[in-house]
């Protein structure tokens, strides 16, 4: 990996941005260079939001992501704005109670469908849903390990990080279970 | 002050008002003084020392008289430190000059989002007071400062807005202590009245523009410049002003400590230029184990707004110390003294406070070359946008094209040498900003050469293929 560009997207409210920072605090703790630009409305809930994370194993000049790697969609909203930036190549995680996704060739697009609002209200806490999203990223992608996220999620505090590492692995096993199919 | 020490007390009858006041009579706590028995020519009845020998020394008489009219001095005692009057003998050291000190952080790496970094960066040059009030993307300064202050004996107060804030700062710098505000472009234009205040009573303080989408209330919670010019104009009077502009969590950091040594080297208000990204931006930057600071100097008895001193920066005072202390926006001489109606000591004033800072251009002057081997085009960059320029310009290289950069870490004062001995080895400026063109007309002025504006006001950070398909000759983005 030289350099990756992750998009998490999706409305005020939802945790993206606590997703974006969690994934760039686990990264650092593997010693990669991160970057993280947060973007919101004025009205902070309810609007749409995005946290840009970049990854590298150089010095990061532009802070933005151009061309994301791995784009989390959170909503509807979010996935209509941001999939034309999306490459062939690249991979997209939404949230099918949220986002009903263009009918693309799932194969060459490479969209992966995790109820993460389902599986976070399940286990207690639909808030969670961030927290799945960012498991099933672990499981999906190189970029970082499950550990690290876990180390991060567990500085939080008691019963919240708890849940938090619940929701982690449930998501993890869902994308693996993907990516057995 | 016990009773084997004797006490002189001279009153000075020209100067008090008598009968209109007698705060000495009702403040002394040993009936030192007494009501007047004797009427002057102009209808007063001053105080009278009635019972000198009772005199324990404790001064509140000196200290309350409204007319400076009393003096207690110790028969057969020793000098004081500091004198009540800048006339006097002082004997205090001066004081201030550049130190060494520890880092109040830990050496080493750390992670935070640009403002945590530009209020750490503030407790780290000794700043001890904050005084704001909360605005998009600024308010997380306001948030770190409210903590961190705690934590290091300082204050914190959120003021009712944005003009009661200035003025707090102001005054707790007169106070003594190196303070700070933060706001973003709404509260930028309520405090630049006051701002215009600093200027003229050469009072030291930190004010951070977190720059957001305006004009009005705008798109507050997204990137822009647009306040480049206000910084410099936004009050009247038309003075030179200092203005920094970092582009990433390492400089929000860096250049807050460098703002506080600049204002308390030149006695300036000096005005850090963030915006929404770099305030927001979270990414590493490093602690270094010590740094310099730099303290206002102070020597006692010296007038606090005039110098002889070739640097034109006085000698500041701060109340408590003793000193006779006139602070007026209103013209002034060296001693405070308002003089608003002498075109003389007007004409000197506005120069002096102009020229501390243009004849420092050199020490104020920050910035930064990339690429600049065989560049025939120039790129002028600064803050944020400065970031997506460099990504642009590199790309160019790639692509064999002969452009270079320059970052401008310091606007004001503008450093137009640097653009006039740029313009002789280049062919052509590209400024990009996320404004409609403030910089770009400010390199304009220094050279001859075409400049041209990349210009980008949709409220994002400035999108880097924008620059680089235009340096690549293709048509905007």
């Amino acid at each position: 990996m030289q350099k990756a560009e992750v998009l998490l997207a999706g409305l005020g409210g939802q945790g993206v941005r606590r997703a974006g920072d969690t994934l760039a605090r686990s990264c650092t703790l593997e010693g990669k260079r991160v970057s993280v630009l947060p973007s919101y409305g004025a009205e902070a809930r309810g609007t749409l939001i995005r946290s840009e994370v970049v990854i590298s194993e150089e010095e990061i000049i532009y802070p933005g992501v151009l061309e994301p790697d791995l784009f989390v969609a959170f909503s509807q909203e979010a996935y209509d704005h941001f999939v034309p930036t999306v490459q062939p190549e690249s991979r997209i995680i939404y949230d099918p109670a949220a986002v009903t996704p263009r009918p693309a060739d799932p194969s060459e697009t490479g969209q992966y469908a995790i109820p993460a609002i389902e599986t976070a209200t399940g286990l207690g806490n639909a808030k969670a849903a961030n927290m799945v999203m960012l498991g099933a990223l672990a499981a999906f992608s190189e970029l970082i390990s499950k550990s690290a996220l876990k180390e991060i999620v567990a500085t939080g505090p008691k019963g919240r990080s708890e849940r938090s590492i619940k929701a982690l692995e449930k998501g993890f096993e869902l994308a693996n279970q993907q990516i057995e199919l | 002050m016990s009773k084997d020490r004797t006490f002189t007390i001279q009153l000075d009858e020209d100067l008090c008002k008598g009968s209109d006041c007698y705060i000495c009579v009702n403040a002394c706590p040993k009936g030192v003084f007494a009501e007047g028995e004797r009427i002057t020519p102009k209808g007063l009845r001053p105080s009278q020392v009635k019972d000198p020998d009772e005199c324990i020394g404790c001064e509140i008489c000196e200290f309350l008289c409204p007319d400076l009219g009393i003096t207690v001095e110790e028969v057969g005692g020793t000098e004081r430190v500091i004198t009540s009057t800048p006339k006097g003998g002082a004997t205090a050291p001066a004081s201030g000059g550049w130190t060494t000190v520890q880092s109040s952080l830990d050496p080493g790496t750390h992670y935070m989002i640009g403002d945590e970094a530009c209020a750490e960066g503030a407790i780290a040059a000794g700043c001890r007071f904050y005084a704001g009030y909360p605005i998009t993307p600024a308010s997380e300064i306001m948030v770190h400062m409210a903590k961190r202050l705690v934590q290091t004996d300082g204050v914190f107060i959120q003021m009712e807005d944005e003009i009661g804030s200035m003025a707090a700062v102001i005054g707790a710098s007169w106070a003594g202590i190196k303070s700070m505000t933060a706001t973003a472009g709404p509260g930028f234009s309520l405090m630049t009245e006051n701002v215009g205040y600093a200027c003229m009573t050469e009072t030291p303080c930190v004010v951070v523009d977190v720059q957001r989408a305006g004009p009005s209330t705008g798109q507050a919670s997204r990137p822009a410049s647009g306040d480049v010019m206000q910084a410099k104009w936004g009050t009247h009077g038309g003075v030179e002003i200092i203005a920094l502009a970092p582009w990433s969590v390492q400089e929000m950091y860096d250049l807050t400590i460098k703002a506080f040594n600049l204002a308390e080297r030149f006695r300036v208000p000096v005005i850090l230029l963030a915006d929404a990204v770099t305030g927001h931006l979270r990414e590493s930057f490093q602690v270094e184990e010590t740094m310099e600071l730099f303290d206002r100097i102070k020597v006692p008895g010296a007038p606090p707004f005039g110098s002889d001193d070739e640097s034109g920066v006085p000698s500041m005072p701060s109340f408590g110390e003793g000193e006779e202390l006139l602070i007026t926006g209103s013209t002034h001489d060296r001693y405070g003294v308002r003089k608003t109606a002498d075109p003389v000591v007007h004409e000197r004033l506005v120069k002096r406070i102009s020229k501390k800072i243009i004849a420092h251009m050199e020490e104020i002057t920050d910035y930064e070359l990339y690429f600049e081997d065989g560049a025939q085009r120039v790129v002028v960059a600064y803050g944020s946008t400065a970031r997506s320029a460099l990504w642009a310009v590199k790309a160019a290289r790639e692509r064999g094209e002969r452009v270079g950069m320059l970052r401008l870490k310091s606007l004001w004062p503008f450093p137009g040498e640097l653009i006039r001995d740029w313009g002789r080895r280049c062919e052509e400026f590209i400024v990009p900003e996320t404004n409609l063109g403030q910089i770009s007309q400010v390199v304009q002025q220094h050279t001859a050469n075409p400049v041209s504006l990349v210009s980008q006001t949709n409220g994002e950070i400035m999108d880097p293929r924008r620059v680089r398909d235009f340096l690549m000759g293709r048509k905007s983005h």
